[in-house]
């Protein structure tokens, strides 16, 4: 979700504001604790990557990702592995839920570790003769959000972030945007690791260095990858195909061949953003790609199976962006059976606590507010429902797991402690 | 003359008088028969010749005052010269008192002059009573045209007087003036004080033979213009001058049949009173104005029947007209018949111009006389010089107002300060427009708009506030009383349709109250203005494509369902928008079907001329209205 009202730069995540003080837990720079020794780790082919052009939503989606957890399966619970993280964590709740605001871009320096914990339920292997039977298999994820130093990705995406219009998806708090990348927990976990990376502009030549080399090596050792795709974004900026092209190639250049075909081995996820924009929800609804999926709220969503066709539909729909050469590429490099999309909104539609029911009328739950001064902030109207955020990374679970079944034989994930990747 | 200047060339010719320069002739050659001096022998030093003269230059300089005394010749005190200006204020006093005689006036109670419309003002000196007949009855010979010399300090004027046309806006007598520099020519000195001194009396160095010649024939050339056979005044307003006095003698010689009055003032003045205690010839009339069918028509309210006198009042009931609020209203008195023919003309008396202040006015005139009445309950009545066709011609082109205005007025309170601020000053001045002009035919309904809020229980918040249908002084007060805090506010967007959507249901409540068939068959003049600078919530998501992030309306409210109901009602839309505001979009062409204005530079009068409020093209009722006179029980 991008917030377009440009918040103000904030030295670090949480921003020591009076709210974010009054919210909950110190920003983790203001921490008393000195910081823990981090061990590098390298991902592995159970590690996730978030990847995105800046103010694509990438912070938000992150933060999010506990309320969709909250708000969907018990089974699953995400913890902070360290203060910082559990710090952010409770910032990023407290602000997109409690403040109803977008959560500002972190520009720590630290390594952020979440670890997401669940039950996945796999076939039990019995007797042909029995019937089938399913038994449950805990999964312990460590999620590590790193920003590198030195700015690696010191894009333009703040400045921008003010036309970018909005959407569920991010907030880019400062000039530079959101600026973290991700370093994978290492083998110390036996389930997928989240890295969260952003490319660099082409733009900006060969700025980043050693630092971007090391991300994009990150990525390109993580199993699975996901992209977050603006498409309000991409009809004011215009810039995700030039985020997309430099690091895919990068990356191609980094991973390692696959066994069984010739594209990249990671698994892909496509997450379409913003899909409570109106422009993004009238091409779903013209096209007649909703369905509603929720029972209790009717909230429409775009079903993973006629995404892909969804997004074709945006990138015709879309005249003047590069989407289209995004597509393309995501076709040239990553296996159809290994690429599922998915139509996602951190912020979800807003409710009437009146009817409590989706209404087609009034379903922005964004308002763009403007002060005496001019300045403008984006708000949040209602209660934050995230849509098909847990999804896509249920999905990249679920597959890696099973490649990494398919690869080791054991059928399971390990726990933390067994380290994955690397 | 001066004494000591050189011998004449003629030898035997007389010498001049050492005192007043009068040359004798040959009868009178040892006593001056001016000044009476008798050259002394025995006077070696010169001593009484110095008295007498001083004794002549100081009677002609006490005559003028202080400006002649430097003129004075020999050693003069101030208690001479007080001594000197007592016996000049007798010796006028005298002349007058000898004015004010029956016996004094030759052919007094001949030539057609008597006493019979004679009404003096007997509050004056009983000395100026004959002064005031004479000219009370100069005024009274209507047949000709009678004509009235005035012989004073300055020269002589010759005025002819024109008896009917005493009640006229100006003047009922035309001027010429002949100083004595043009009479005399260079026999007089220049400078004022020594002409003056030389008028009173001081001619020791003047040939009376030549001022005499000169005189003659200036009155002879002043005389071949005057009309032949008229009746003829010859007023000394300078009595007991030596020139002015020549001057009088060498007019009767021209027209033996004049009639002398002396008077201590210029004749003008004289003649002035003599208007003002004229009793009106005819009937004065007020021009006001009256709404008939589609215009104004100029009506005549009568204000002074025929043969009122000065210091009458009399009181009309008025009130100003549209466009009164910043435009003069004029006061034009006429005078007509009782009974005049329908194509009667009515003569203009007094047309003067004078802001009124609002409501019915109760306005009081005061007669000063034929051709002078005044306004004293207003403090600044100046004369305007516009004839009166012109404003009759204005008056008709004056569209009538409806009989009832429902003025609905939709602010948008908040967004950035600056035009907020602009658009409640526009708005409060047009309704103050609407106060003074329409006063109480309007009822205004004022609704300022805030802010959705869309926090959490808060969106179904009112955010209209105002007045319904209220006299436009209250409309203001209400105006006034809204917040003017500044506060967040969506860009995008304002709940200008919450306001229409309240206004929507005002208009059916109250056509309901009047009536469907009322309304249909006399339909009430509506406006609606609305002041904004951002456009209204869509009604739904989606419903504007250009603006995508602004919220729908949470109360569902419906601009364009409102904007259509109102163009159904046949309210006269404007629309005022601030500068940056795009016009053309689909809201302000509806909601500004009749007429979209800019904020900037906007006046109130030009508001209301969009509005409908005032005639266009700021055209203004000139004269008063007539209002409508209220009876006791009257059921209407």
């Amino acid at each position: 979700m991008t917030d377009p009202s440009a918040p103000p730069p904030v030295p670090a995540v949480p921003p020591a504001a009076p709210e974010a003080a009054d919210a909950g837990p110190p920003p983790p720079e203001a921490s008393a604790a000195p910081p823990e020794p981090v061990e590098e780790v390298r991902p592995g082919r159970t590690s996730i990557g978030i990847w995105g052009a800046p103010a694509s939503g990438k912070t938000t989606f992150l933060a999010a990702l506990r309320i969709a957890m909250s708000l969907g399966d018990p089974g699953w619970r995400l913890d902070g592995a360290n203060d910082d993280s559990t710090a952010f964590l409770a910032y990023s709740t407290d602000r997109l839920s409690e403040q109803r605001m977008f959560p500002h871009a972190t520009q720590s320096s630290e390594k952020l570790s979440w670890r997401l914990h669940g039950t996945r339920q796999v076939r039990k292997r019995t007797k042909w003769y029995r019937p089938p039977a399913r038994r449950g298999v805990t999964v312990r994820v460590n999620l590590d959000f790193v920003d590198p130093p030195g700015r690696l990705f010191d894009s333009r995406a703040g400045a921008e972030s003010a036309a970018s219009g909005t959407g569920s998806g991010s907030v880019s708090g400062s000039p530079g945007g959101p600026r973290f990348a991700t370093g994978g927990p290492g083998g110390s976990s036996g389930g997928p690791r989240f890295a969260t990376g952003e490319p660099e502009s082409s733009r900006r030549g060969e700025g980043g260095g050693r630092d971007r080399r090391e991300l994009v090596e990150h990525l390109a050792a993580c199993g699975g990858l996901i992209l977050l795709l603006d498409p309000t974004r991409e009809r004011e900026a215009r810039d995700s195909y030039q985020f997309f092209n430099r690091t895919i190639l990068e990356i191609s250049q980094r991973a390692p061949e696959h066994r069984d075909d010739h594209y990249l081995p990671h698994h892909l996820a496509v997450c379409i953003t913003k899909y409570d924009h109106l422009w993004v929800r009238d091409i779903a609804r013209r096209g007649g790609y909703e369905s509603v999926t929720d029972p209790d709220f009717l909230f429409p969503a775009v079903h993973a199976e006629v995404a892909e066709r969804f997004f074709e539909e945006l990138c015709r729909a879309d005249g003047i962006g590069n989407i289209d050469a995004i597509r393309r590429e995501i076709r040239q490099h990553f296996s159809p059976d290994r690429t599922r999309y998915f139509v996602t909104s951190a912020v979800g539609f807003y409710i009437d606590p009146r009817t409590g029911k989706f209404d087609d009328e009034n379903y922005s739950n964004l308002v763009r507010r403007t002060h005496t001064d001019g300045s403008t902030t984006m708000h949040l109207r209602g209660k934050v429902r995230p849509i098909n955020v847990m999804e896509p990374i249920m999905w990249l679970v679920e597959r890696l797991t099973q490649a990494q079944a398919q690869a080791g034989g054991a059928g399971g994930l390990r726990g933390p402690a067994s380290g994955s990747g690397g | 003359m001066d004494p000591d200047a050189p011998l004449p060339p003629d030898a035997e010719a007389p010498l001049p008088c050492a005192v007043c320069g009068l040359v004798p002739d040959d009868l009178a050659r040892f006593e001056c028969a001016e000044c009476g001096w008798t050259p002394l022998d025995g006077d070696l030093d010169g001593t009484k010749l110095s008295e007498a003269r001083l004794r002549y230059d100081l009677r002609a300089a006490a005559r003028v005052g202080e400006k002649a005394r430097p003129f004075v010749r020999g050693v003069l005190d101030d208690d001479q010269w007080a001594r000197a200006c007592d016996d000049a204020d007798r010796e006028r006093t005298r002349l007058l008192d000898e004015a004010a005689k029956p016996t004094a006036a030759p052919g007094a109670g001949a030539g057609g002059w008597t006493l019979e419309f004679g009404r003096p003002d007997l509050g004056r000196d009983p000395s100026t009573w004959a002064t005031q007949w004479a000219f009370d009855e100069l005024l009274r010979h209507d047949a000709r045209t009678p004509v009235l010399i005035d012989v004073g300090a300055d020269g002589v004027s010759v005025m002819v007087v024109r008896p009917d046309a005493v009640d006229g806006p100006g003047d009922p007598w035309s001027r010429e003036d002949h100083s004595w520099e043009r009479l005399a020519g260079p026999l007089l000195a220049s400078e004022d004080g020594e002409r003056a001194f030389q008028l009173a009396g001081g001619l020791h160095d003047i040939d009376r033979a030549r001022l005499t010649e000169a005189l003659d024939l200036g009155f002879a050339r002043l005389a071949e213009r005057l009309p032949f056979g008229v009746t003829t005044l010859l007023a000394d307003s300078a009595p007991g001058w030596t020139v002015p006095g020549l001057a009088i003698a060498r007019l009767r010689l021209l027209r033996p049949d004049a009639r002398l009055v002396r008077s201590g003032r210029p004749a003008a003045d004289e003649l002035a009173d003599a208007v003002a205690r004229l009793p009106l010839p005819a009937q004065y009339w007020l021009v006001a104005a009256q709404f008939e069918g589609p215009g104004a028509q100029p009506v005549l309210v009568p204000l002074f029947p025929a043969g009122s006198t000065s210091g009458q009042e009399a009181v009309v009931r008025v009130a100003r007209g549209p466009g009164g609020a910043d435009n003069d209203v004029v006061l034009a008195v006429v005078a007509a018949p009782a009974h005049p023919a329908p194509s009667y003309d009515p003569r203009p008396v007094s047309v003067q111009a004078t802001r009124l202040p609002r409501g019915v006015l109760s306005l009081r005139a005061r007669l000063d006389g034929p051709g002078r009445v005044r306004w004293p309950d207003l403090p600044d009545v100046r004369p305007d010089a516009r004839p009166l066709d012109r404003l009759y011609a204005h008056t008709r082109a004056c569209p009538a107002p409806a009989d009832v205005v429902d003025v609905m007025c939709a602010i948008e309170l908040g967004g950035p300060p600056v035009p907020a601020a602009a658009r409640r000053e526009l708005l409060a001045g047009t309704l103050e427009l609407v106060s003074a002009d329409l006063g109480e035919h309007a009822g205004v309904s004022v609704r300022g708009y805030r802010e959705h809020s869309f926090e959490l229980g808060e969106e179904h918040d009112a955010v209209v506030e105002g007045v319904w249908d209220a006299d436009p002084d209250r409309a203001l007060d209400v105006l006034a009383a809204m917040e003017r805090r500044a506060r967040p506010y969506q860009s995008d967007a304002a709940p200008l349709e919450d306001a229409l959507a309240e206004i929507v249901a005002f208009l059916e409540r109250k056509r309901d109250a009047r009536g469907w068939l009322n309304e249909m068959n006399h339909p009430p003049y509506r406006v609606l203005v609305v002041l904004a600078g951002r456009p209204p919530h869509p009604r739904g998501q989606g419903q504007d494509p250009l603006r995508e992030l602004a919220q729908p309306c949470p109360r569902k409210d419906d601009w364009r369902a409102a904007a259509d109901a109102l163009r159904r009602s046949g309210v006269r839309l404007v629309t005022v928008l601030d500068g940056a505001t795009d016009p053309d979009r689909d809201y302000w062409t509806a909601l500004g079907a009749h007429r979209r204005l800019t904020l900037e530079g906007l006046t109130p009068r030009a508001l209301a001329d969009a509005m409908g409020l005032v005639p266009p093209g700021g055209a203004s009722v000139p004269f008063p209205l007539m209002a409508p006179v209220f009876v006791e029980g009257d059921p209407a």
